[in-house]
């Protein structure tokens, strides 16, 4: 047993205060701080082409040369063109075809299983506006990916088609993935086939690959913000505004926003905003937009009763018309929302106010949804 | 009473708490990984002279348990102590002392890295410059005066000031900052991303991009990014609120969202600062990896990658950079590749890594005054040993030739050898 004299608790008492001290002399320099700095010259910007690649023979095609920063390499089919990697596209190609139609193609990973197959082949069928399937009726078959067993899917829908594989690698997943016109597809396919064949790893590649934010064509780990091509290029979807719709200053994350009088000027309000991939999925929003209204929640089975099905230019799309009380406000009020998937997003389109103006622009803004022309 | 101190940390009993003590840490330390994550568990558990605890989330923060450092420098005294206190030192034993001193030497230099090594990065895309590397893990909120035409001056509050939150006032600052909300680890909200509240903010980009909280990152390969809403506060009353994120300043975090948000921002580069007048002088605001400036700059020239001919084999990495050190005039272009690195003005830049498509190399800087000591000490250790060998074989041999002098020549061969041990009643060792 220690006993505890006068020097050992001078010991401890050095010690006590020189851990409540120690913080203050750790951190002595973690104040706030000012620098003068001479301006930062920012990099000239750069064409994002092919890597450089000292060494190696110069007339050698750039498509044959792996991207840098990638731990797959592969052999880029002829009449592909290979556009620049992204953070998230390891490997980005587009495939032009007969008739103005054409493909694109892209190599990316995950972290993870990436959902189930059933998630994944449902999403892609999404994409196409197909209804989802369930586990029994998905078709697939194997493919070896640099000698390792991966998946093949090949899902048409009326006018694009989607050929996808996939591979399970060192706790991540990979996937190939081909989407664009049907014609330019088919055509295709040979080619994608034997870019799947020409897929090495490279010894980088055994290892995980950092888990991207954000992907196009993936549900992002973020649930809603992945990327979106066309939109994100400035083409924006085309459509004409009823009357008496006047434009207004949108919120954080709205893409449009605008109020609709009706006759009596009393006005309810109109957002449209899309997000990639299904932002959580019909059920999800649902039962987001009950809450706002303060309505309980549906379950799955009874999803069917509170939803429209509605046929917009965009595609099939789901129409749900719920009155409560505005959680925000404590008013009555009434929301009208249209889901519109389309392409690698959701396209969502709302009416709110009271009750009455909604229900006096329900058929206009029905209208409106149905017209709006996708880039 | 100073002989009872000197016994208490000359005792082996102190040896062997500390030698618990350092068992019961491993063990909590190990485990707490499972919720805070590897970086987390060395700074708190390791990386540290107190294990600190905070009851119920208020600012005073209690030593409960000695960290790895104090259990290290404790048990390193001890044993210095007591080897002082039993060493008897005799010329015999100059290759032992030489051995422990480069052992002890070993100890303290590595004890010097942990607390004053500075391990960061710097990214440069080809034909740009920089006068700074970042920290990774760490970040700060950065007020820049930019409305000077040649220098910037720089304002910086460290993160650990922002997560107290309150008001924070700066002599260097004309208005007051007032941080509304902080979150640790943050990621960008859309209207499905609900659970948490979300911060929105009424000036700059945070508009119309929002931050909901998430859980702090425990994945090795994954960085918290950070998020704040700051409120500038003038006499006059506030500016606005403007939304901070690592998400807009950190590579690759803000390509990633860059491509990810597309016109929803209305193509607006993230990587533009948020600024604000104020007094006619104009400001940015960001939150931002913590930076070391450095009194030099350093420009890509070029990034090589090669192959080996014919194969997908990487076979080097290189970047070119152009070093320009305006206060000792060095303006020479270098090579930096693998194994070899540029070591000037104390720090060591290593190739690290690159961006994709070659654009860019990312540099690995690391700053360590101990840098030096490893070779000290393992010189120690050998000259020891080969001291210690030498003074063996020295009287290994005198005994011999006295031996060999005393005796007529031996039968066996093996006599020559045997015959001294035999002559100290024990076996010849070295």
């Amino acid at each position: 047993m220690v006993r505890f004299t006068c020097s050992y608790r001078l010991l401890a008492l050095a010690l006590v205060v020189g851990g409540l001290a120690m913080p203050w002399v750790v951190r002595a320099d973690e104040g706030i701080k000012t620098y003068t700095v001479p301006k930062e010259q920012p990099a000239p910007i750069q064409p994002v082409a092919a890597p450089q690649s000292m060494g190696m023979d110069s007339a050698m095609p750039a498509s044959d040369i792996p991207v840098s920063s990638a731990p797959v390499s592969w052999t880029t089919p002829a009449g592909w063109q290979e556009l620049a990697p992204t953070s998230i596209r390891l490997g980005n190609f587009l495939i032009p075809g007969k008739g103005g139609g054409k493909a694109e193609v892209a190599i990316f990973s995950f972290p993870g299983s990436v959902g189930t197959e059933l998630d994944n082949v449902n999403r892609w069928r999404n994409e196409l506006q197909l209804p989802p399937v369930d586990a029994d009726k998905i078709t697939s078959e194997p493919v070896a990916i640099d000698s390792l067993p991966g998946r093949l899917y090949d899902i048409s829908g009326a006018s694009s088609r989607t050929v996808v594989a996939s591979l399970p690698k060192d706790g991540a997943t990979w996937f190939f993935k081909m989407r664009g016109a049907r014609d330019t597809v088919a055509e295709a396919k040979p080619a994608f086939l034997d870019l799947l064949r020409s897929i090495h790893f490279n010894a980088a590649g055994s290892a995980a690959p950092p888990a991207p934010a954000f992907d196009a064509t993936m549900p992002s780990p973020h649930a809603n913000m992945a990327a979106a091509p066309a939109e994100a290029a400035g083409e924006e979807p085309k459509w004409t505004l009823p009357p008496n719709w006047t434009e207004k200053p949108a919120g954080a994350m709205i893409f449009k926003s605008y109020s609709a009088a009706n006759g009596q000027g009393r006005i309810a309000s109109v957002n449209i905003s899309f997000f990639p991939g299904d932002v959580g999925g019909v059920f999800a929003n649902v039962n987001r937009w009950r809450r706002q209204l303060g309505l309980p929640p549906v379950g799955q089975d009874q999803l069917a009763a509170v939803t429209q099905p509605l046929a917009t230019a965009g595609g099939r799309a789901t129409l749900v018309d719920f009155a409560g009380t505005d959680s925000k406000t404590g008013q009555a009020a009434r929301l009208v929302a249209v889901m519109v998937p389309h392409g690698d997003n959701t396209w969502f389109y709302k009416l709110s106010g009271e009750g009455s103006v909604v229900g006096d622009q329900k058929e206009s803004f029905v209208k409106f949804v149905q017209t709006v022309r996708y880039p | 009473m100073m002989h009872r101190f000197v016994s208490i940390v000359t005792s082996l009993r102190l040896t062997v708490v500390c030698l618990v003590a350092a068992l019961i840490l491993v063990f909590v330390g190990t485990l707490a990984q499972v919720d805070l994550g590897l970086y987390a568990v060395q700074a708190k558990f390791f990386r540290s002279f107190f294990v600190y605890w905070t009851p119920g989330g208020g600012r005073w923060s209690i030593p409960v348990f000695p960290g790895g450092w104090l259990i290290g420098l404790v048990l390193l005294a001890n044993l210095l102590a007591a080897h002082v206190k039993r060493f008897r030192f005799t010329p015999r034993k100059y290759g032992i002392l030489l051995v422990h001193s480069g052992l002890i030497f070993l100890l303290i230099g590595q004890f010097m890295t942990e607390i004053f090594q500075v391990e960061s990065t710097m990214r440069i895309e080809v034909g740009g410059t920089k006068n700074y590397s970042e920290a990774p893990r760490r970040a700060e909120l950065a007020l820049v005066d930019v409305t000077d035409p040649d220098k910037d001056k720089v304002v910086v509050v460290p993160e650990s000031v922002l997560a107290k939150g309150g008001e924070i006032r700066a002599p260097e600052l004309p208005f007051a900052l007032r941080v509304k909300r902080y979150l640790p680890n943050s990621t960008p909200a859309g209207p499905m991303t609900g659970e948490g509240e979300k911060i929105r903010a009424t000036k700059g980009i945070g508009r119309q991009l929002l931050f909901s909280p998430a859980p702090i990152t425990t994945d090795m390969d994954s960085e918290d990014n950070p998020a704040a809403l700051i409120q500038v506060v003038s006499d006059k009353g506030p500016l606005g609120d403007w939304t901070v994120s690592t998400w807009m300043t950190r590579y690759p975090e803000f390509e990633r969202l860059q491509n990810s948000l597309g016109s929803i921002l209305g193509n607006t580069p993230l990587t533009q600062p948020q600024s604000f007048t104020f007094g006619g002088r104009t400001w940015q605001i960001a939150l931002r990896p913590l930076r070391y400036y450095k009194p030099y700059a350093m420009t890509l020239l070029a990034f090589h990658h090669d192959l080996y001919p014919g194969t997908d084999i990487p076979k080097n990495y290189s970047s070119n950079v152009h070093l320009h050190d305006p206060a000792t005039g060095e303006d020479r272009d270098v090579k930096i590749f693998m194994n070899s690195p540029l070591r000037y003005r104390g720090e060591t830049y290593y190739q690290a890594s690159f961006e994709p498509g070659d654009r860019g190399t990312i540099l690995q800087v690391v700053r360590n005054p101990a840098s030096v000591t490893p070779y000290v000490a393992c010189s120690l250790v050998a000259l020891g040993l080969v001291v210690q060998f030498l003074m063996h074989l020295s009287g290994f041999a005198r005994k011999r030739a006295q031996s060999l002098e005393a005796a007529p020549p031996q039968r066996t061969s093996l006599e020559p050898v045997l015959a001294p041990a035999r002559a100290n009643g024990k076996r010849s060792s070295i």
